[in-house]
């Protein structure tokens, strides 16, 4: 089994959400190595260019401009390239509708963006150790859903 | 899992050559000790959770530790150093991913899966479902059946 | 008043006839038969009367003779020789008369002609002994033995007169018996023919009369049902036509002509006079329509515009249909109502809903985004202070610790407060899509989401079965969600929370301070806890929005909750109340329609 880092890739436009996503990948057990994109089409033409290391995780802001999560995930979803590619979508929202949409559109895990910076650190440790079961103990990646929603700093959850 | 023992010494460029040609069929190498053991651990939670019959849980941790012949604390730790997980929720883990598999390839109903996973009722199924994935079973089938329904463009192929 | 179904002559009527004529023809014959045999009998009565005088005559006249005889022999009287002779004729007319009257009779006839010849001989010896006398020659001997034998035919006449008027006699008899029966039956026929008619008179005048009483009945009814017609049309701005068919008689109420602008009866009643007012564009409509109920005999309605005299248009709606009459003839007959108005205020209805749903969506949006916008920086906030470690929280001043800890605080605040009017406005303009929802299932949802809570509070449930309604899911969950995490986080600090859930029926009349007075059934799910309770006088206003009866160094909140929860309860057309006997807990009943 390989011990190499994870490369994430991150596509979001806010800053300061930059930021604390990468300093919370520093800070956690996990090796990882991390790419940042701004908006859909960067994160796209990212993706098309063959010559690019495929990430092992995605984390995808919906509301993004240019080319919004969504329609990321439906144009990466029709790629067979990347038919492997773990997405989670990383968010303010937390509506059943969005998260529902999500998911019925390929994502793997739905994530509203927490608001403290320790709970952040816990998710993130959380969807990577998953995403590694998936990857190396035989799991149907189609089965790989997860929702992470609503956590209060006072329910980090235990894992 | 299929273990090898080399006869003689493999270069490293050669292991590499041998790794990525096994890797075409989709077969990986793991030459880590721990790994090796976490490996087998896990195949045998796998073996578990795919019997009909759910033993006590703390039969399981005993039941691993004698097919490791290794005490079971020392194999918890090497388990969680690797995976940064527990055996336990490594687990709970491989049963929920069963029952996802029981609702969507064999269209089980909730019921029927509890009773079949031996579940003390169908609200555990739901509890422990809802904890592990943050959704509820019923609303993962729903998922899973309306992204069937709109077309295939969001499958995956099945993992190693 | 009852439909009177106009009696024709049927067929009952027509076979009553038939048997009264056959009957009195019938009576009439017999008693026509009877008079006539009773006028025979009397006939024959009356000869045998007339018979036995004839005979008695007879005898008369032949003794008159013989007397005369006698006296003349006697006295020589020529006097007695003419009634002699008188006497003798009289004989000969009596013998004749009886001749006529014995004709018939066979048995009678050989009788009297025995008789007669009997008769004829003694008056030959009578004119003998005349004849004798005058010759004075004859001795006294001959005479003698000549009256002597004259009076032996004498007695043999008598005998035979004798005979016949017994049989005579019998025959009166017997004719007389005939003829008392014969008289007999005539008069009760005749009476029978009498009342029989007399009776089927009243009949027949009874059941006229009082059919010509149902019509004028039935006449007087319509007059008014027309009067009402009339009058209901010009209210309602309704008309109505109607065609025979067969004869091609189209007719219209006086309405109709006053809905298209003109006065009654100005033009002549045909489809295409009518198809002049009707808008051009809409001319076709009416046409097939019109086709519709003549062709095919359908139910059809339109809606088209007409153009009234006065040039003004206005909106119709019409129905036809063909029915048939009691006689079978077919009629179509229909309905043109003027629903302008109600077009108008239909089109009104329309917009106004338009503008409501095009500012609901405007507002939908706006929420949703200003929501979204809010919370990003209030999400910056808590991070960014998430961020500092205790650590670092350790070098600093304490006070700018507070401060740092009262930011916090506050932006938790403003975030809980944006969920919660999120929350509000989400479930106001929910669409209601309502599925059965199992309150049980809820109610263990509700236990799960709070879990941590519940444990952290060793919180005890006490509940019942509760029932299935017809609900939105979602909705209900975050109404029992807020109504038990409402009763946790009021409990008091000593004691063990213990919230009670209980379920039962209501009537709509017993709900209190409630618009419904009816007997409409609800059910009525109590939650109950042992908390701190509150005034009873502020059970009506923890409704509001934003109130609150404690301060959030007290307690956190946002003032919302509730009024979500009464939201939730009015989406379902049901009812929240709360009760509480302040230190003593809360009892928050919903009511929710069975």
């Amino acid at each position: 089994m390989k011990v190499d880092s994870l490369f994430i890739l991150l596509a979001d436009d806010d800053e300061d959400d930059c930021i604390f996503f990468r300093d919370a990948l520093q800070e956690i057990r996990a090796k990882t190595d991390l790419t940042i994109v701004n908006d859909g089409s960067q994160l796209m033409q990212y993706l098309d260019n063959a010559d690019n290391r495929v990430p092992d995780l995605v984390f995808l802001d919906l509301n993004m401009p240019v080319l919004n999560g969504i329609n990321c995930l439906v144009e990466i979803r029709k790629k067979s390239r990347l038919k492997e590619l773990a997405i989670a979508i990383y968010s303010t929202s937390s509506s059943d509708e969005n998260v529902e949409e999500a998911f019925i559109n390929g994502a793997n895990i739905y994530i509203q963006k927490p608001n403290d910076f320790s709970v952040l650190k816990v998710i993130l440790e959380h969807v990577i150790t998953l995403n590694l079961q998936y990857n190396t103990s035989g799991l149907k990646k189609e089965n790989f859903l997860l929702n992470i929603n609503n956590i209060k700093s006072d329910e980090v959850s235990k894992t | 899992m299929t273990e090898v023992q080399f006869k003689g010494h493999v270069s490293h460029e050669e292991f590499r050559k041998l790794e990525l040609s096994l890797k075409k069929y989709g077969i990986e190498i793991i030459d880590d000790p721990k790994s090796v053991i976490v490996q087998k651990i896990k195949e045998i939670i796998k073996e578990i959770v795919y019997l009909e019959e759910k033993p006590d849980n703390s039969k399981i941790s005993a039941y691993i530790a004698e097919r490791m012949n290794l005490s079971y604390g020392h194999l918890s730790k090497i388990f969680s150093e690797v995976t940064y997980t527990s055996v336990e929720n490594f687990y709970v883990l491989q049963r929920v991913e069963r029952v996802k598999q029981l609702i969507t390839e064999e269209k089980l109903t909730c019921t029927e899966v509890a009773w079949k996973m031996s579940y003390s009722s169908v609200a555990h199924l739901s509890s422990q479902f809802k904890k592990t994935t943050g959704l509820t079973p019923r609303a993962f089938q729903s998922i899973i059946e309306r992204r069937n329904s709109s077309g295939s463009s969001s499958s995956q192929l099945q993992s190693k | 008043m009852k439909f009177l179904k106009p009696r024709l002559p049927g067929f009952v009527l027509a076979s009553a006839l038939v048997i009264s004529i056959f009957t009195l023809l019938f009576a009439a014959g017999i008693s026509y038969k009877q008079l006539q045999m009773a006028s025979e009998s009397e006939k024959m009565v009356v000869n045998s009367y007339r018979i036995s005088v004839a005979l008695q005559q007879l005898d008369l006249d032949t003794r008159n003779a013989e007397t005369n005889q006698r006296g003349y022999l006697l006295t020589n009287d020529s006097s007695f020789l003419q009634s002699y002779f008188e006497a003798i004729q009289k004989v000969n007319q009596s013998t004749s008369q009886l001749d006529s009257l014995m004709s018939d009779n066979y048995q009678q006839s050989r009788l009297l002609d025995t008789l007669t010849s009997s008769v004829a001989k003694r008056i030959n010896y009578l004119n003998e002994v005349l004849r004798l006398n005058n010759y004075k020659v004859t001795s006294t001997d001959t005479i003698k033995s000549l009256i002597l034998k004259g009076r032996e035919l004498m007695n043999i006449s008598q005998t035979y007169i004798y005979d016949i008027k017994n049989d005579e006699l019998k025959l009166l008899k017997r004719s007389e018996m005939l003829h008392e029966n014969d008289i007999k039956l005539p008069p009760f026929l005749i009476l029978f023919i009498v009342l029989f008619s007399l009776f089927v008179f009243i009949i027949s005048f009874y059941k006229i009369n009082s059919d010509l009483k149902d019509l004028a009945i039935t006449n007087n009814q319509l007059l008014i049902n027309n009067e009402l017609f009339e009058h209901s049309e010009q209210i309602a701005d309704i008309s109505h036509w109607y065609l025979n068919i067969k004869e091609n008689e189209l007719t219209y109420s006086n309405n109709l002509y006053r809905l298209l602008g003109c006065k009654a009866g100005e033009f002549e009643p045909t489809f295409l006079n009518f198809l002049e007012f009707v808008h051009p564009d809409d001319r076709a409509l009416v046409v097939e329509g019109n086709r519709k109920i003549l062709d095919e005999s359908l139910e059809a309605q339109m809606y088209y515009r007409i153009i009234r005299k006065d040039g003004v248009e206005r909106h119709f709606r019409s129905m036809g249909k063909v029915i048939s009459d009691t006689f079978g003839n077919k009629f179509s007959i229909g309905i043109n109502a003027d629903i302008t108005e109600q077009h108008s205020k239909d089109k009104l209805i329309e917009e106004k809903i338009a503008d409501l749903e095009r500012s609901n969506k405007q507002l939908k949006t706006f929420n949703h985004i200003a929501s979204h916008d809010l919370q990003e920086p209030v999400r910056k906030v808590q991070t960014f202070i998430s961020r500092i470690s205790d650590k670092e929280l350790e070098v600093i001043p304490e006070n700018v610790r507070d401060y740092i800890t009262g930011i916090g605080k506050a932006a938790g605040r403003m975030q809980k407060f944006i969920e919660d009017m999120l929350l509000y406005s989400k479930t106001s303009m929910s669409d209601k899509v309502y599925e059965t929802a199992d309150l049980n299932e809820i109610l263990e949802n509700s236990k799960r989401d709070l879990s941590q809570l519940i444990e952290e509070k060793n919180v005890i449930f006490n509940t019942t079965s509760l029932p299935t309604v017809n609900a939105i899911p979602f909705q209900i969950q975050q109404l029992f969600n807020n109504l038990i995490s409402n009763a946790i986080k009021y409990s008091r600090q000593d004691i063990v929370p213990i919230i009670t859930i209980d379920s039962k029926l209501a009537l709509g009349k017993d709900i209190p301070n409630t618009r419904d007075n009816t007997e409409k059934i609800y059910y009525e799910i109590s939650f109950s806890d042992n908390g701190i309770g509150f005034e009873q006088r502020y059970a009506e206003k923890i409704f509001d929005l934003f109130f609150r009866l404690h301060t959030n160094s007290e307690y956190s909140g946002t003032g919302i909750g509730l009024s979500i929860c009464k939201v939730i309860v009015e989406n379902h057309r049901g009812y929240i109340k709360a009760e509480s006997l302040s230190k003593y807990g809360s009892t928050f009943s919903i009511y929710l329609p069975a």
